[in-house]
């Protein structure tokens, strides 16, 4: 029997149908932030940079999470009773705290760590048992990321090398980073510095500013005549020697007896001397004393080079291994891109046209500088940056492609002829 | 002769020309198709929202609910009674449910609808209220049964039942992660008989399948849909929402979050939205006020989790821990009286503030019985905070594969690809997440517990 048509039937549909509003709360799942352990290797001494969610902290700890002492010496007392680093056969290696805050490095505030790891004697440095258990232990349901950020003599896999999650089910990874001797760590530093020269659009841009007027004599606040080809070439030689003698000293001073900075005040410092280089190329601010100012400025840059290598590892013969090796790469790629664009530089000192094109560049270079050093000092991001992250590559192409042309002009009349 | 040659050479060139005209214009069409679809009619303003009949809050609709519900258990403690009126109290129970979210209401319900399919002769009977709240209760099964039952019966039915019918089936195939057939049952349903709860579907299936702004004009369709109760467009309101959280848009969202609240006062969950949005827009502490007030006065167990999440995420354990174990208690003894219906809810508790590993085995258990998107995500929760990375992955690469597509969906991706060591595809996923809804990492969205995706 059934009871369709009747009425009473078709109030019970109309309800039903209001019914179908009414949706349940569905359920999902939630993020919270993560702690991340990045480590950096270098042989004789791990340097760890930790970072743990303040709010995961507290939350999971109880203890204050504000700098006076005895706040921080509870962190670091609950830190090292809740990791630890032991080696292959069982012994654990000594981790020292260097330094320990709450701070905010991006977003919400962290509990940021600076930690030296030290194996045991006898022990290898490259094979570890990472274990884990700061927050995990209390929180199941927090998760710490184990990353190798650098590794001096072995080489990462692009800037970061991820190993793994340690949570509360797994809290142990294990680490084996295999052999690497000092050819290893001197070809890896090279190519660490190469890499970075080659990146890092600021240091040759520098440069390049520099070496634009280097054809030309200044006279009354302006660029006007033509140096001497062999006064050119002696000029740039030792423009790019001085800052060659900046940079290196001070990344020798780092490495060696641990000369810093802070990074925030070293970039602005970057963008300035790319900006007073640029102002130089267009309008001669200090004629004559270019190599006196790439020295200058070539000691903050080399500040900035320092701290790619957050850990030269321990040893003399490491380190100085380390620094030749970074040093070499930067410049080799340095004096690719002079050689490179010498002969561009040159043609554009007397092409007739040449006066307002490096005016253009000098201007280029100079917008870019402006927007580094506001977004580094105001610490902001401006869209504009990105323009010029991907037109630089380029003008260092063009720069370079002129050069060739340059060079080919010179070369086919003499072909011709013969 | 060169006259000939370029009258000949003018006939060749027209074909082409034409050719060309009729691509221009097809590309144009569709490119402006596109763009209006992409950039289709603004939402209504909140002002152009207006009630029909019904109830003007929470309190009256508890009230006339009631007022059903005891008569209903009157009638049938008397005797007098039939399935008819049995699956009229069933249905009024879900609905008090619906606004209070009492378990006790919707255990009754199941009871009363068993026992109203029991008095009645095959097939007929309550068939498609049975099926709708084992839709409910995440009893897939029984739901497809008393659809059955609803199938066999003689009689064609009334096109408001043809269309229900249909609907079920859609959020059967929904919960079983068939995207495709739900989306066609939807169709059909629609086809049969149009009517708002369809719509509010269709959106919910289309924002996760990756059309958040389809999902916008189905529910703007039902904010300006005339003859609707304010209770229906507070919960459109309310959806509207949830698409703009899944998108990132949070100042629309609290617009329609504020603009459900003070629609139809009173409801516990446009609170909690309203209370969510306090947090998002920078004021934690505000939030977390609201959040207890609602706890208190409605004992509603997802809200002390969304609070205790709140208070994890300010670094308060032990506030976080007194609420979670409150919310706890409920969930158990929930889960204890209808364990398909609780069970996603409790792994939503035990992986925000409580235990992973008592998680995993009831995410695997919903997994199995409703692997829809949703349900997957929280397994693969499970898995990663349960130190099985790869796991993870490949459950989420199904909940990809079978068309889910969030921005939540693809941060989990992120991590799981991170703990799995491969960097560069973790990079991706975030960037697609971040195509997704462009504040997915903001710390902010954390804050996010109601109409999470």
């Amino acid at each position: 029997m059934t009871e369709r048509g009747l009425p009473a039937r078709f109030i019970v549909a109309l309800a039903f149908l209001l019914l179908l509003f009414g949706l349940p709360v569905p359920a999902a799942a939630h993020l919270t932030p993560n702690s991340e352990i990045r480590i950096d290797l270098a042989p004789g001494a791990i340097v760890a940079d930790i970072v743990v969610p303040q709010s995961e902290f507290g939350y999971a700890t109880g203890l204050a999470t504000d700098n006076r002492p005895a706040s921080l010496a509870a962190a670091r007392a609950y830190l090292l009773g809740h990791f630890a680093v032991v080696a292959p056969d069982g012994r654990n290696w000594r981790v020292e705290i260097d330094r320990i805050a709450f701070e905010t490095i991006i977003g919400p505030p962290d509990l940021h760590v600076t930690a030296t790891l030290l194996p045991p004697p006898g022990a290898s440095d490259r094979s570890f048992r990472f274990d884990w258990r700061v927050i995990t232990r209390e929180v199941p349901t927090h998760f710490a990321l184990l990353v190798i950020g650098g590794d001096l003599a072995g080489g990462t896999r692009g800037e970061r090398e991820l190993v793994g999650a340690l949570t509360a089910a797994r809290p142990v990874l294990a680490v084996d980073r295999g052999h690497a001797g000092m050819t290893g760590l001197f070809a890896n530093s090279f190519r660490l510095g190469a890499r970075h020269i080659a990146e890092g659009y600021d240091h040759l841009m520098f440069l390049l500013a520099l070496l634009l007027p280097a054809p030309l004599l200044a006279s009354r606040g302006r660029w006007s005549a033509l140096r001497e080809p062999r006064a050119t070439f002696r000029h740039l030689a030792m423009i790019v020697t001085a800052f060659t003698v900046g940079h290196s000293l001070t990344l020798i001073a780092a490495a060696l007896f641990g000369a810093h900075l802070p990074a925030a005040p070293v970039e602005a410092g970057i963008a300035l001397s790319v900006l007073i280089s640029a102002i130089h190329a267009a309008r001669p601010l200090f004629p004559g004393r270019e190599p006196l100012v790439a020295l200058g400025f070539g000691l903050v840059h080399g500040l900035a080079f320092a701290t790619l290598i957050a850990n030269f590892g321990l040893g003399a013969a490491t380190r100085v291994t380390a620094i030749l090796g970074f040093n070499l790469g930067i410049e080799a790629v340095q004096l690719l891109v002079v050689l490179g664009a010498l002969p561009a530089l040159l043609a554009l000192a007397r092409w007739r046209h040449g006066a307002p094109v490096r005016t253009a560049l000098a201007t280029v270079i100079g917008l870019a500088a402006t927007i580094w050093l506001v977004e580094r000092v105001a610490g902001l991001v401006i869209p504009a940056a990105a323009v010029f992250e991907t037109a630089i590559p380029w003008s260092f192409a063009l720069i370079l492609l002129l050069s060739a042309l340059v060079l080919l002009r010179t070369v086919l009349p003499s072909t011709r002829g013969a | 002769m060169n006259t000939a040659k370029a009258g000949q050479r003018n006939t060749l060139r027209w074909p082409w020309l034409l050719l060309a005209a009729v691509i221009i214009v097809l590309a144009a069409s569709y490119g402006w198709q596109r763009w209006s679809h992409r950039h289709g009619p603004p939402d209504p303003a909140p002002g152009e929202v207006t009630p029909w009949f019904g109830p003007r809050n929470q309190q009256e609709a508890v009230n006339a609910a009631t007022v059903q519900i005891d008569g209903g258990r009157e009638r049938e403690k008397s005797g007098k009674t039939d399935w008819l009126h049995m699956e009229i109290l069933g249905d009024a129970l879900v609905g008090r449910y619906r606004l209070t979210g009492s378990y006790a209401d919707l255990a009754e319900a199941d009871k009363v609808l068993d026992r109203a399919i029991a008095m009645a002769e095959f097939p007929a009977g309550p068939s498609l209220s049975r099926a709708a709240l084992s839709v409910t209760l995440h009893r897939l099964d029984d739901a497809t049964k008393a659809l059955a039952r609803f199938d066999a019966q003689k009689a064609s039915p009334h096109s408001e039942e043809a269309s229900s019918a249909l609907a079920l089936r859609g959020d059967i195939a929904m919960q079983r992660g068939d995207y495709a057939t739900a989306r066609e049952d939807y169709a059909k349903a629609e086809a049969a008989a149009n009517n708002a709860g369809l719509a509010l579907r269709q959106s919910m299936l289309s924002l996760r399948t990756g059309d958040p702004e389809l999902a916008r004009r189905r529910v703007n369709a039902v904010l300006r849909g005339k003859r609707l109760t304010r209770l229906a467009k507070a919960q459109a309101a309310i959806q509207r929402a949830t698409v703009a959280y899944a998108i990132g848009d949070w100042t629309t969202a609290g617009r329609w979050a504020r603009f459900a609240d003070s629609f139809f006062p009173g409801n516990w969950l446009n609170e909690a939205f309203v209370a969510q949005q306090a947090a998002v827009e920078g004021r934690p502490d505000e939030a977390a006020r609201r959040y207890a007030d609602i706890a208190n006065r409605t004992n509603a167990p997802e809200v002390m989790d969304a609070l205790s999440h709140l208070l994890r995420l300010q670094g308060k354990g032990q506030e976080s821990r007194a609420w979670a174990d409150r919310a706890g208690a409920i969930w158990a003894e929930r889960l204890q009286a209808l364990p398909e219906a609780a069970a996603a809810h409790v792994v939503e508790h035990e992986l925000a503030v409580g235990d992973p590993r008592r998680a995993l085995v009831l995410a695997r258990q919903d997994a199995t019985r409703r692997p829809h998107g949703a349900t997957l995500a929280l397994l693969a929760r499970a898995q990663l905070l349960t130190g099985d990375p790869a796991g993870a992955l490949a459950t989420i690469e199904r909940a990809e594969k079978g068309g889910w597509r969030s921005a939540l969906l693809r941060m989990q991706k992120a991590e799981a690809l991170d703990a799995l060591g491969r960097g560069d595809d973790a990079e991706d996923a975030r960037k697609a997440a971040l195509k997704i809804n462009p504040k997915a990492a903001d710390p902010a969205a954390r804050f996010v517990w109601f109409g999470h995706d």
